[in-house]
């Protein structure tokens, strides 16, 4: 069914394949722009991708103005004005994002603080209240899973109140994403395991989103069936570039449906305990996941049980009755988290992951500030979150 | 060619305007009223709207627009005059404002189909939300707030008695 009302945007170039970096000059001249700023991490340095990312601008007039390389595990506001600080200094026109989640967030923070000339990251905060088009920012993702390559969503950490903060504004989506294997063939199995629990995530949560529509949903189904056939794959076998390029769309494309229906609850509660105890997004993503699912049944127990046919592939639909649906995608969903819990060791409750009973209260009350649970299907109070999470304790 | 004009608004638009007006007028002393009265809302305002805090609804771009300003403890509704708030609900158009206070929409409806933008902290935007939810459980009837929330807050003996009092007291006369 349509929904009464809904929008639909994603203006940014996807540029997939064999050695697509090697694209990247190109891509920067076609933008006008001729000094990036590299923003990545180290270890992303350490494996040797900066050096893919250059070699690509040997013989051409581009040449970065700074490569920094010290992006936190979390972006923080303080990283955020540094880099600022360093773009501004070394006279820097586009921004050049290579990593995971971290660079790629912390890159478009940056973004506005350059873009809006202040020193005050705090001051755009909210939905949609950035106006002035931003500097060019071309995004290379180094995991398969984020999917901030094509979102208009930029999470930064502000460790003096211990919350995430969002900013969301059509100004943030990347002009270019690309995604080419190379950049993704030393990503450990738990980081792949984790990373591709958290695409899978944003494809579910999307499709059952009070933000759902039809543009939304076929990228949902279309991630999810490539996560289905592939994510395996390349938890277990790393090197296969098949696999690679396979989950770096099924991210890329998850990315396009929550930019343009927004995550709920799993997101809501995952940014908390990240906040609160720094477990991995993607962790919590995968430890949440399920029970999210459970949570918004009464509600969306109808377009969860539509998943199935994605997840399992249309005999099991099939052969499955309306009503049980729901059950079973949920059951598909724990039995990939075993088997990414034999292969990758990801922990499936929030015990496994350290989290100590005690932090339960906070990341309760921090998740009942998070915009996503607007979205979510259901209410969520601080006794329902509660209880999901002694549920994935 | 011819020649083509915008045309002045509507009688229709017209009448929607000042129903706006009205609704902001009844929210803003209805939020005035519940937050002199309600626990929970005294409990949002206390945790997310320190004292001088201002928060302002508004139709995008030129009004009508409702004030409200924190005391630390409760929220004084601030009339209808903009101001440089700190955290602002803004309407995209009439229309979008007209089917939420006419709960043809709820706010996470309107939200969740870009009818309504934020500036400000989405911490306390949540809050806000919140309160919201509840101002509208007194102000609107159960069959009503069915449709427009996800979930209708509970009303005890003490819920009930505090609608009284918003009815019959903060939203005619403004206390």
């Amino acid at each position: 069914m349509l929904p009464s009302f809904y929008e639909f945007y994603n203006p940014v170039k996807i540029v997939s394949g064999n050695k697509a970096v090697d694209n990247l000059p190109f891509e920067l001249d076609q933008l006008g722009v001729k000094k990036p700023l590299i923003v990545t991490d180290k270890g992303v340095a350490g494996a040797g991708l900066i050096d893919i990312v250059l070699a690509s601008l040997h013989d051409t007039s581009i040449v970065p103005g700074a490569v920094y390389d010290n992006t936190p595990p979390d972006s923080s506001i303080e990283t955020v004005n540094e880099i600022a600080k360093l773009f501004r200094e070394t006279g820097c026109d586009s921004i050049v994002a290579v990593g995971g989640g971290s660079p790629i967030d912390t890159a478009k923070g940056v973004n506005i603080v350059v873009t809006e000339e202040s020193d005050d990251l705090m001051r755009f905060m909210g939905a949609e209240v950035l106006k002035k088009p931003m500097k060019p920012l071309v995004v290379i993702p180094t995991t398969s899973g984020t999917g901030s390559e094509t979102t208009l969503v930029a999470v930064i950490a502000n460790p003096e109140k211990n919350v995430k903060m969002l900013f969301t504004s059509y100004q943030l989506l990347p002009k270019v994403a690309i995604l080419d294997p190379r950049m993704t063939l030393t990503c450990p199995p738990s980081i792949t395991a984790a990373t591709g629990m958290d695409a899978l995530t944003h494809a579910m949560e999307a499709y059952i989103s009070l933000q759902q529509n039809p543009l939304s949903d076929a990228y949902s189904l279309a991630a999810i069936e490539l996560i289905r056939d592939h994510m395996l794959e390349a938890v277990t076998n790393g090197k296969n570039a098949g696999a690679r390029m396979a989950m770096a769309n099924a991210s890329c494309m998850a990315g396009i449906s929550f930019s343009n229906s927004m995550v709920g609850m799993v997101h809501g509660l995952g940014h908390a305990a990240g906040a609160v105890c720094h477990i991995p997004h993607g962790t919590a993503m995968s430890i949440f996941l399920p029970h999210g699912l459970e949570y918004n049944m009464e509600k969306s127990g109808k377009r969860i049980g539509d998943m199935l046919r994605v997840l399992a592939g249309d005999r099991e639909y099939n052969a499955t009755g309306e009503t049980e649906r729901p059950r079973k995608t949920i059951e598909r969903v724990r039995e990939l988290q075993k088997k990414l819990k034999h292969h990758a060791n990801l922990p499936m409750t929030l015990s496994e992951a350290g989290v100590p009973r005690e932090k339960l209260d906070e990341i309760a009350r921090t998740a009942l500030g998070d915009g996503t649970l607007m979205v979510n299907p259901a209410e969520v109070d601080y006794r329902d979150a509660m209880a999901v999470l002694e549920s994935a304790f | 060619m011819q020649q083509y004009t915008i045309k002045g608004p509507s009688l229709t638009r017209r009448c929607k305007k000042v129903l706006v007006r009205i609704v902001f007028l009844v929210l803003g002393r209805g939020f005035q009223g519940a937050s002199r009265v309600d626990i929970d809302i005294k409990h949002e305002v206390r945790d997310y709207f320190p004292e001088g805090f201002t928060i302002m609804f508004t139709v995008w771009p030129e009004g009508p627009s409702m004030t409200l300003r924190s005391t630390g403890s409760t929220l004084i509704y601030g009339g209808s005059d903009p101001i440089a708030a700190d955290l602002t609900i803004n309407f995209k158009n009439l229309e979008s404002a007209f089917m939420l206070f006419t709960a043809q929409i709820g706010t996470p409806q309107a939200y969740a189909e870009h009818r309504i933008f934020a500036k400000g902290d989405l911490v306390k935007v949540m809050a806000l939300v919140r309160c919201l939810n509840i101002v509208e459980r007194y102000l609107f009837p159960a069959l009503i707030n069915r449709r427009i929330l996800r979930r209708l807050p509970s009303m005890g003996i003490r819920r009930h008695i505090n609608r009284m009092y918003v009815y019959c007291v903060a939203v005619p006369f403004g206390l």
